[in-house]
């Protein structure tokens, strides 16, 4: 607190702060501002204007309105690239949040010994990098010598050998297996973690009336965990919809566009046919679709938490 | 069957054994990696799950010096420093800056900031090649550094500004009452309160700066500045045929990053789940 003059020459008690300077305040804020404006919304902002551009990377820019939407909702490779998300969302959301579920009831209910040691093991897929699991994951459905070929014909499956990434029937299905192996501890961790704030005497409760464990899970852990189960959910779903890495590596998005995703779909429009305006048009309905997800999944949530 | 007071019941076994099963799918592929890293070509053919017939030293000098993995673990180490460092900093000064102080416009720069967050990276890259291009940082890590700042500042200015809103304001009044500087308040008052939350941004930021590859594969052309991820990616296409070769690199990859995993294992789970959970 500190006494000023006022431009009468009147002196006054100052209630004012360092804080409501908004000089200060912008001078905090600048350095972090600057940069994220810079490299990240300036390249966005001209993303989404090049979307109704035509530009091979070099010479002028054509502006063609709105042809390059037009395009890709006549193009059978964006419906393609569109619909092996979807199946993504199969292996990388679903499966997994229901495997991490299952797992982390398992051991909550049965109050298992050894808990860190599957959470720890069934994590650590998750922290490293796509690019090496992908790696691992091709030489496990190498066609000639790989492990699951290998496994096959020691058990007396060898007619189930294939190339697992090469066959259009199951090259989709295999890089999904690779990310529901990614995330499913990744979900269980989150899982079991939501389980730790459920009192012990609720279940006691469940126990005293006669309730075995079904009783335990329906009336008491799983209506506990609605809120995990929603975030785990989305956050696997929005992933599934940017996977990148895996394919990358693993397929390329062959054979054909049997694997293609949307996000390599852009990759190759951009870096490697040179079609920017049309890479930008499919980029922008790629963080459009994303956009609805989160909005919509934050108004029902919101809307949850009201009514609880 | 009763053993220090405790029943083993049906169901405990049931589960016991299910949860076994999913620790050897999770631990598994491992292991098959490790120990083909170490094998020769023939030997793998003929031996996929047993332990090296003859142990093969010389995978490791072969992937580390041929195979550039030393220049990579260089480069992803020269990137992820500054870029943890850097991210964590200026999302502390962000989220001061609209936890505490009178701002213009402030709603609409926070919302700019928090849209970072649900913007993929493949709508940033296409005009971010030329942007850098442009700017003479492509094909430079100064570039890929300061682009994965700037990915990295919405995430963590919305969770530091979380973290920062919870604690009393009356400190903040207090201290300023007594003549304490904002920046002094910021840096002796408020950073060490928040330090738990900065762990975890710090683990956070280092899982996802040092596994960055779209980023990067796009601004970065050069071999000798590829980082671990795109170097591999590479690398695994060099040597296509050498599958004990491109094991070792894929062991050169995980050992460290496990060994330092399981050591600081309560950190990083509760980093990376804080991080998916706030989002």
């Amino acid at each position: 607190m500190s006494y000023t003059t006022d431009r009468r020459g009147v002196l006054s008690k100052s209630h004012r702060s360092l804080y409501d300077s908004p000089l200060r305040g912008m001078l905090y804020l600048l350095p972090g501002l600057a940069i994220y404006v810079l490299f990240v919304l300036i390249p966005v902002v001209q993303t989404i204007i090049l979307s109704f551009m035509e530009w091979s990377g070099m010479g002028a820019k054509r502006f063609v309105g709105l042809a390059n939407y037009i395009e890709l909702f006549g193009d059978p490779i964006f419906f393609r690239s569109l619909a092996n998300n979807a199946v993504l969302v199969l292996f990388i959301m679903v499966l997994p949040t229901l495997l991490g579920l299952a797992l982390a009831t398992i051991i909550e209910l049965n109050d298992l010994a050894w808990r860190k040691l599957y959470e720890t093991a069934f994590f650590m897929p998750y922290i490293l990098s796509l690019v090496v699991v992908a790696v691992i994951w091709r030489w496990i459905y190498n066609p000639a010598f790989g492990v699951l070929n290998e496994l096959l014909a020691k058990v007396g499956l060898a007619s189930l050998k294939r190339a697992w990434l090469g066959d259009s029937s199951t090259a989709l299905a295999s890089v999904g297996v690779t990310g529901t192996w990614v995330n499913y501890g990744f979900a269980m961790v989150i899982f079991l973690s939501g389980y730790q704030t459920i009192p012990p005497s609720l279940y006691d409760a469940v126990s005293l009336d006669g309730g075995g464990n079904l009783h335990k899970l329906w009336y008491v852990a799983l209506p506990s965990l609605v809120n995990e189960i929603m975030v785990v959910s989305v956050f696997l779903f929005i992933n599934s919809l940017k996977t990148f890495d895996l394919v990358y590596v693993m397929t390329k998005g062959g054979p054909g566009y049997a694997t293609n995703v949307l996000s390599l779909y852009v990759f190759k429009n951009a870096f490697q046919y040179n079609r920017n305006g049309y890479a930008a048009a499919l980029a922008v309905t790629l963080m459009l679709i994303i956009f609805a997800i989160t909005v919509t999944v934050t108004r029902l949530r919101s809307h949850y938490e009201q009514n609880r | 069957m009763s053993r220090t007071g405790k029943r083993i019941t049906a169901s405990k076994l049931v589960a016991t054994v299910v949860l076994l099963l999913f620790l050897f799918i999770s631990v598994a592929p491992f292991l098959l990696v490790w120990s083909a890293a170490f094998k020769s070509k023939s030997d793998l053919i003929t031996n996929v799950f047993g332990l090296p017939t003859t142990v093969q030293f010389s995978n490791i000098k072969k992937a580390w010096v041929q195979g550039h993995f030393s220049t990579y673990y260089l480069n992803s180490i020269i990137v992820v420093i500054p870029v943890v460092a850097g991210t964590i900093a200026l999302s502390i000064t962000n989220a001061y800056a609209f936890a505490y102080f009178r701002i213009w416009a402030k709603e609409v720069v926070f919302g700019l900031i928090l849209l970072g967050m649900t913007i993929p990276m493949e709508v940033v890259i296409i005009q971010l090649y030329y942007h850098l291009l442009k700017l003479g940082l492509l094909n430079t890590l100064s570039g890929l550094i300061l682009a994965q700042i700037g990915m990295g500042i919405p995430f963590g200015t919305f969770f530091l500004r979380g973290t920062l809103k919870e604690f009393p304001r009356s400190l903040v009044e207090a201290a300023e009452i007594d003549g304490a500087s904002t920046w002094t308040i910021l840096t002796k008052i408020l950073v060490p309160m928040a330090s738990s939350s900065i762990m975890a941004l710090i683990v956070f930021f280092f899982t996802w700066t040092w596994n960055e590859f779209l980023l990067t594969l796009v601004v970065i052309h050069k071999d000798s500045l590829r980082t671990l991820p795109v170097g591999m990616a590479f690398f695994q296409g060099r040597y296509i045929g050498d599958t004990p070769l491109i094991a070792m690199g894929a062991s050169l990859m995980t050992i460290p990053i496990i060994i330092l995993y399981i050591m600081l294992q309560k950190y990083v789970i509760s980093g990376i789940t804080a991080g998916a959970l706030k989002e």
